[in-house]
């Protein structure tokens, strides 16, 4: 008999009573202003928020940005910011992003209740540019931020493409006497715009 | 296989004997507690969500067999190969396979209980495999040839003076620095280096679900997603009990885990694997070990709702001031002295002793394991099964007989207030573990039974 045979028959072997699923269509947490609760959420986990309105030149306000002015390696799969020649359609092996100071790219929607942005890599020939760049930039559109996970789950779609993250803020570790240190692994900081369109 | 460990209360002696390190290890906890405090009070239907997240365990576990057929089929019609192990070992051969027909030397391994559950890391090392731990908690005891002692904060023993001392001899940072900015930032650059030559990642699975197939990890770091990014190879090692239905039910449990774990609201990365990715290879390891015979017991079965938040640890009093380690497992604590001792009984026979029962860790946990019922209930699963200390037996089979006849209590009782104040060494001994660090009250003049009949037993109560 196969493990799989021998497992399949052991949780078979007892009948077990078959427990309810429980409705999940309940009240959850809402905000009077779910973008002031998403702003607040994304600065307590550690990142930045920049509002910009319709009038605001996207790619001049990152301009702005000191990360962005001092990187050497940057690039972009944002349509709201894209950068000449900074796709990643040219680079085959992820490996050559090892570099990669700033990396800019679009999110689906963001969760007021947790800062969290969810991001797939529909657009994102290397996944691995939201994780090993230094400095990570993210948009999210203003009408585009939900008040919870319940609603964000709602709205995305998980298994299409193959690969979905949430990113809460930058990377960070407090492993060490549990004194907080960003910039782990990924990105030493996160820059969220929040376009008002 | 396994040499007997020595009984928590004997480890925990070796843990408190540095007293500042034992004060300092309980306030460093409980400041994670109270983190995870501020975040849950900020939730007003908390306790429907853990509610909730019991049920859809519960719900899960009623039709595993189910769910488990589905999840194999979706994430294979997705590309992904599903392997199932029975135990530890099968399952580290069932890796090692995978790794050796990809001709792997060098593989990065993002925080997983499971593969320290099954020793994964020395069975690959045996075949001339290199596997770096990139947690920065785990990569810090791998590189002190130690296990973790806590499942979220793997370090959380060891003193910023000890990381510093052991990045110097290892990572050749500043001798003395001790700046735990300074020290994250050297292992970040030592364990990018390790990144950049994996040829395959593995990491543990925090939820797979029924319903399409994926798996979702969960961390900090950004660890786990450095290393499955950059080689083709991605290996997800997951115990049976990860499983839930729906995708929905992520948003049930992605508010639950960071917030109870580490008092965040969400993990920093909570990633989505549905299927391997363009040109890659997914595989995804089932392990039992014990699984299915836990749920098969239905005083201890909802153990299997843990979801490895590590809450119980950070409030438990005793796992506060005696230490991961002096439980002798790879998961310690509350939920520990559950799992350990129902998978087996002798070798952890101590540990559903290492319990004031005071119940904090049942209140704190997210998905409602009655932990300290069952640790209560243990107690007696580990007498039945006769692997209860000696010590504890006689101590238990004369307190019986006395408390079981009231002229013989009387009898004691008399001889032991009228001995204590003559002579404190009756009862505060070397035989008398209670009155180890304490002294013991000053013994009362009268029994409370005289006093009842001098004082009340004319008048009403």
């Amino acid at each position: 008999m196969s493990s799989r045979d021998d497992i399949l028959a052991q949780l078979r072997y007892k009948s077990v009573i078959e427990m309810p699923y429980p409705d999940l269509n309940q009240s959850w947490i809402k905000f009077a202003d779910p973008i002031e609760t998403f702003i607040a959420s994304v600065t307590a986990v550690g990142g930045e928020v920049v509002q910009v309105d319709r009038e605001t030149n996207l790619t001049e306000a990152i301009d702005l940005l000191p990360v962005y002015r001092t990187a050497k390696m940057v690039a972009s799969c944002s349509t709201h910011a894209p950068i000449e020649g900074g796709g990643l359609d040219d680079i085959s092996d992820p490996h050559d992003l090892e570099n990669l100071d700033v990396f800019i790219a679009d999110g689906v929607l963001g969760v007021a209740e947790n800062g969290a942005i969810w991001l797939t890599d529909e657009k994102l020939p290397h996944r691995v540019a939201l994780f090993i760049t230094q400095h990570l930039i993210l948009t999210v559109r203003r009408q585009n931020i939900v008040h919870n996970m319940h609603e964000a789950y709602q709205q995305i779609n998980v298994t299409k493409p193959g690969f979905g993250v949430f990113i809460s803020g930058p990377s960070k570790t407090a492993d060490i006497e549990q004194s907080l240190v960003i910039g782990a692994h990924g990105a030493r900081s996160l820059t969220v715009f929040i376009l008002d369109w | 296989m396994n040499q007997t460990p020595q009984p928590h209360a004997v480890k925990s002696q070796a843990f408190v004997e540095n007293s500042d390190k034992a004060h300092w290890h309980d306030e460093a906890l409980w400041f994670i507690r109270e983190k995870r405090d501020k975040q849950v009070h900020g939730i007003p239907e908390w306790e429907r969500l853990r509610e909730t997240a019991s049920q859809i365990k519960g719900h899960t576990l009623s039709k595993l067999d189910t769910y488990l057929i589905a999840f194999e089929e979706k994430a294979t019609a997705l590309g992904a190969h599903v392997h199932w192990a029975k135990d530890g070992r099968e399952h580290n051969q069932i890796v090692y396979d995978i790794l050796r027909k990809h001709q792997v030397q060098r593989v990065v391994k993002s925080k997983s209980m499971l593969t320290e559950e099954c020793h994964l890391n020395p069975f690959l090392e045996k075949h001339g495999i290199e596997v770096v731990d990139t947690d920065l908690g785990e990569r810090i005891v791998q590189l002190r040839q130690e296990t973790p002692s806590h499942i979220v904060l793997p370090a959380i023993h060891i003193k910023k003076e000890e990381v510093g001392a052991l990045f110097h001899e290892h990572l050749g940072t500043e001798i003395g620095a001790t700046d735990p900015k300074y020290l994250t930032e050297a292992a970040r650059h030592h364990l990018r280096e390790k990144f950049m030559d994996a040829d395959a990642g593995i990491t543990g699975v925090n939820f797979a679900i029924a319903e399409t197939g994926g798996i979702v990890v969960c961390t900090n770091e950004g660890n786990a997603d450095l290393g499955v990014s950059l080689p083709k190879l991605h290996i997800a090692c997951m115990g049976l009990e990860k499983l839930i239905p729906h995708v929905k039910d992520l948003s049930v449990f992605t508010r639950l885990l960071a917030r109870s774990a580490t008092g965040q609201p969400i993990t920093t990365y909570t990633s989505h694997f549905h299927g391997p990715r363009d040109g890659g290879e997914l595989h995804i390891v089932l392990l039992d070990n014990g699984r299915t015979a836990l749920r098969q017991n239905e005083t201890y079965s909802e153990a299997l709702n843990c979801i490895r938040c590590g809450a119980c640890m950070n409030t438990c009093p005793v796992y506060r001031r005696s230490g991961g380690h002096s439980y002798s497992a790879t998961v310690p604590g509350p939920i520990g002295s559950v799992l350990n001792p129902m998978q087996d009984a002798a070798t952890y026979q101590s540990l559903p002793f290492a319990c004031s029962l005071c119940g904090s860790c049942t209140d704190v946990c997210p998905v409602k394991i009655p932990l300290h019922h069952q640790l209560l209930t243990l107690r007696n699963h580990i007498r039945l099964k006769g692997h209860l200390a000696w010590s504890k037996k006689i101590a238990m089979a004369l307190t019986a007989r006395v408390l079981g006849r009231p002229l013989l209590f009387r009898f004691f009782g008399a001889i032991a207030r009228r001995g204590m104040s003559v002579w404190p060494g009756l009862l505060n001994n070397r035989f008398n573990t209670w009155g180890k660090q304490r002294d013991l009250p000053e013994p009362p003049a009268a029994s409370f039974a005289s006093w009842y009949k001098k004082n009340r037993k004319d008048k009403k109560v």
